[in-house]
């Protein structure tokens, strides 16, 4: 007995060490290293050091904003999540922090609920800004996700929330305003094909392609003008996504394929707003030597940004979007004048003065289903509030 | 340095905690001196004052909200209602001093006349937020002296290692089980319902233990020696073991300080109903103003009762296979209650766990939530038995140096994926928080 108990106070004491050793260099680490501001692997904003000041102490602010801190810098996060990835695998698990490891590689986001009040509110709003504007051209068209989509990539049984039924909602209440465009059936008739990325919640190029023909007619389109020639390169095919940085399976690589239509003496300025900067192209190349490589189209999102092209029919196209259009608008550059592309998230200027000042005859809402279901910012760009 | 980590959740109520010390404190010596005088009334009265100042604070942070609503139902009145926090631990710190000043009132320990001791004793944080609820008697002499040492100190850090494995690894893990579960509507399929519902008993099991043995841990690292808190409830055979294994502490407390002052069992049967009730009552609604925990303690008060005076000695010559089962269903519907934000959603779940939502038995989420779960579930059963540890200290008390080896690759082990999963933690709810 004497033994047992001295065995085990030996295992105890060297158990001590390891948590000595492991707690001194986590906190050694964590004062001593520079803070990075930014996860490109998770692709957000990351917390910082917390301010101390009496304000802060007395609120409480200062323990909560110290909690995330420690979370978000913690020494090799990416490392810790890859472990955690290992147990839940261990354990048959088939999601990791709320992302499905699917079948083929396939990392996929859940299916959001909608956000209320803000869902009702923007679906009222964008009737009403429809109603306001009769003489334009107005489309709209919710994007499903992969996964209501890519069904067989999915785990056996998995409980989703049924997103057909989200876009029915929301069809029966849009359609009576402005032209509604459905593309489950599109989309699904393709699921086989490479229209989602593996490791990222995007569609592809060649995802959007299939939306874009789809659309055709709803935009108004000729299809005599119609170029179905592209250039299609692929930029990069070792990108891996938000979807992999969530889950912590960083095993599937995705290539991202650009399309650019083959147009004769086409030539366009892209303007973005908010950086002042002019350039004459939708890519940003230097996306690519960076861990989100899908900011490749239009540098990622930003409140404004105005294109003119040098196909002067007199159509000006207005966009209110989420980030599933920047692969999209590489389909619609040639057929308008000109394109002002608004992200609602970011962008609060008033919009009815864009309107008329820019002679806009076109509109377009295009949003991916989980990005709509939680977007609380639309109503209030469409209303001028 | 126990304050500072009060101040962690809300910085506010660290100014009750210091009334609290120095009212108790200023309130427990005068109560000794009115006994050393033989005033007898005037001991009475002080005592009887503190009683009133301590349950008022508990009650009106506690269950003032609830009055208000209760109230304003029944006689249509509106009087306001103002959310006001709930003070960290509010419920254990309170019972904690009244252990004390009851003791003091009672003759049975001596005052502290160091203010510095007794505010340690109220707000030691090892076990300020989630218990046990350590009683002044048991912790006197370590108040006066402890011993620190470095066995004790690593004897500590292994205990904290198993609580935070328990919570971080089992607890919260079955927890997200349970609110998915939980979140859908209750016609879902019948075993759906009962796999939530056995997430939830290993849920609330880990955690809750997990954070006492945490508590125990850092007392050990302070030198201090607390109770054991659980003791394999869920291996118990009948709701009263069940309820001598489980949160031994205020058992305990209620034992010591209500149930015996009412006559215990040595009064006639109707009175004993009466004491019985009582405690099962306040046990209830001590942990939480909710209709649903009333309910719950109440229900634990009947099973106590029907054991005692009707099947207590039947079921104990069942197989214990049996015995083992009944218990099991009678906690399992007892958390189910315990839960239920409100009635009607308790009536729900308890219609689909029986089947008569008129629902089918098992459907395709059924058969995701098992295939995802079933080894996690399967482990939290072995862990809620003694088996893993007797097992592992058999293992490692044995001669040579690997066993020893064994034994520190397993604690380290268990150390990292706790990290593991705490640096993940997108999901670290707090189920004793609210208590």
């Amino acid at each position: 007995m004497k033994e047992r108990i001295a065995s085990q106070k030996r295992i105890f004491k060297y158990v001590l060490l390891i948590f000595a050793i492991v707690i001194i260099i986590a906190d050694a680490c964590l004062l001593i290293m520079h803070s990075k501001s930014f996860s490109e692997s998770e692709n957000r904003m990351l917390a910082q050091a917390p301010k101390l000041t009496v304000d802060n102490l007395m609120s409480g602010k200062f323990m909560t904003q110290a909690d995330s801190f420690v979370a978000d810098q913690f020494p090799l996060r990416d490392d810790w999540i890859q472990i955690k990835l290992g147990a839940d695998r261990l354990l048959g698990r088939q999601t990791s922090n709320g992302v499905y490891l699917g079948k083929n590689g396939y990392l996929i986001e859940d299916a959001a609920t909608p956000l209320e009040p803000s869902y009702s509110k923007n679906i009222a709003a964008i009737s009403l800004f429809a109603n306001s504007y009769p003489d334009l051209n107005i489309v709209m068209t919710v994007v499903p996700n992969a996964v209501s989509i890519c069904d067989q990539l999915m785990p056996a049984n998995a409980p989703i929330r049924d997103q057909k039924e989200d876009l029915a909602y929301i069809q029966k209440l849009s359609s009576i305003s402005l032209n509604y465009v459905d593309l489950t059936d599109t989309l699904k008739a393709h699921k086989e094909e490479y229209i989602y990325y593996k490791s990222d919640h995007h569609w592809t190029s060649l995802g959007s392609k299939y939306a874009f023909e789809a659309m055709i007619p709803d935009l108004d389109i000729d299809p005599s003008e119609l170029i179905s020639d592209y250039d299609i390169i692929t930029v990069a095919d070792d990108f891996t996504g938000t979807m992999a940085s969530n889950s912590g399976d960083f095993s599937a690589k995705d290539s991202i394929d650009i399309y650019m239509p083959k147009v004769e003496d086409f030539q366009y300025v892209v303007e973005y707003v908010d950086q002042q900067k002019k350039s004459a192209t939708i890519y940003n190349s230097s996306a690519l030597e960076q861990k989100n490589k899908y900011e490749v189209f239009l540098g990622g999102n930003h409140p404004q940004i105005n294109i003119k092209t040098t196909n002067l029919n007199g159509r000006n196209l207005l966009i209110f979007k989420d980030s599933y259009a920047n692969t999209f608008l590489q389909f619609l550059l040639p057929y308008y004048q000109s394109i002002t592309i608004i992200d609602p998230r970011y962008y609060s200027d008033d919009c009815g003065k864009l309107i008329t000042e820019g002679e806009i005859t076109d509109v377009l809402f295009l949003y991916n289903m989980n990005t709509y279901a939680k977007d609380n910012s639309l109503a209030a760009v469409l209303l001028d509030e | 340095m126990s304050l500072i980590f009060y101040a962690w959740g809300e910085p506010v109520y660290i100014l009750l905690m210091i009334f609290s010390i120095v009212f108790n404190y200023l309130s427990a010596r005068s109560i000794a001196y009115y006994k050393e005088e033989n005033k007898k009334k005037l001991k009475i009265i002080a005592f009887i004052f503190n009683i009133i100042i301590n349950l008022g604070l508990l009650c009106f942070f506690k269950y003032y909200g609830f009055a208000v609503e209760n109230i304003n139902g029944l006689f249509h009145t509106s009087l306001p209602i103002r959310n006001i926090a709930l003070p960290i631990g509010i419920s254990f710190y309170t019972f904690q001093t009244l252990s004390y000043v009851i003791d003091v009132y009672k003759g049975n320990i001596p005052v502290q006349k160091n203010i510095i001791s007794f505010g340690a004793y109220i707000s030691m944080f090892p076990q300020l937020i989630a218990g046990p609820i350590v009683r002044y008697v048991d912790i006197e002499t370590q108040l006066n002296n402890r011993e620190i040492s470095l066995d004790k100190i690593s004897e500590g850090v292994v205990w904290f290692i198993i609580g935070m494995a328990k919570k971080v690894l089992l607890a919260n893990n079955v927890g997200m089980l349970f609110d998915t579960i939980f979140a859908t509507s209750p016609d879902r399929a019948v075993l759906s319902t009962w796999i939530g519902i056995i997430a939830y008993t290993f849920q609330i099991y880990f955690d809750f233990s997990g954070y006492s043995d945490m508590a125990i841990g850092l007392g050990k690292m302070l030198g201090f020696e607390f109770v054991q808190n659980f003791d394999y409830p869920y291996i118990s055979r009948s709701a009263t073991e069940f309820w001598r294994r489980w949160h031994i502490s205020l058992g305990t407390w209620f034992r010591e300080y209500v149930y015996i002052p009412l006559g215990g069992n040595r009064v006639g049967p109707l009175k004993h109903i009466r004491n019985i009730m009582i405690v099962w009552l306040l046990t209830g609604f001590w942990h939480g103003a909710a209709w649903c925990f009333i309910l719950w303690g109440l229900y634990y008060g009947i099973l106590l009762l029907l054991e005692k005076y009707i099947w207590g000695k039947g079921l104990a010559k069942l197989p214990k296979f049996i015995q083992h089962l009944y218990t099991i269903i009678l906690f399992i519907i007892g958390w189910l209650i315990f839960t239920s934000t409100d009635l009607s959603s308790l009536g729900g779940n308890f219609l689909s766990m029986f089947g008569f939502t008129g629902n089918a038995f098992i459907d395709a989420s059924t058969l995701f939530y098992l295939r995802n779960n079933i080894i996690l579930l399967v482990i939290c059963g072995i862990c809620s038995t003694p088996v893993v540890t007797k097992l592992f200290t058999k293992i490692v008390s044995k001669e040579g140096i690997g066993f020893q080896i064994i034994g520190v690759v397993v604690y380290a082990a268990i150390f990292i994926l706790s990290i593991a999963y705490l640096v993940n933690a997108t999901y670290n709810p707090f189920l004793y928080f609210r208590f």
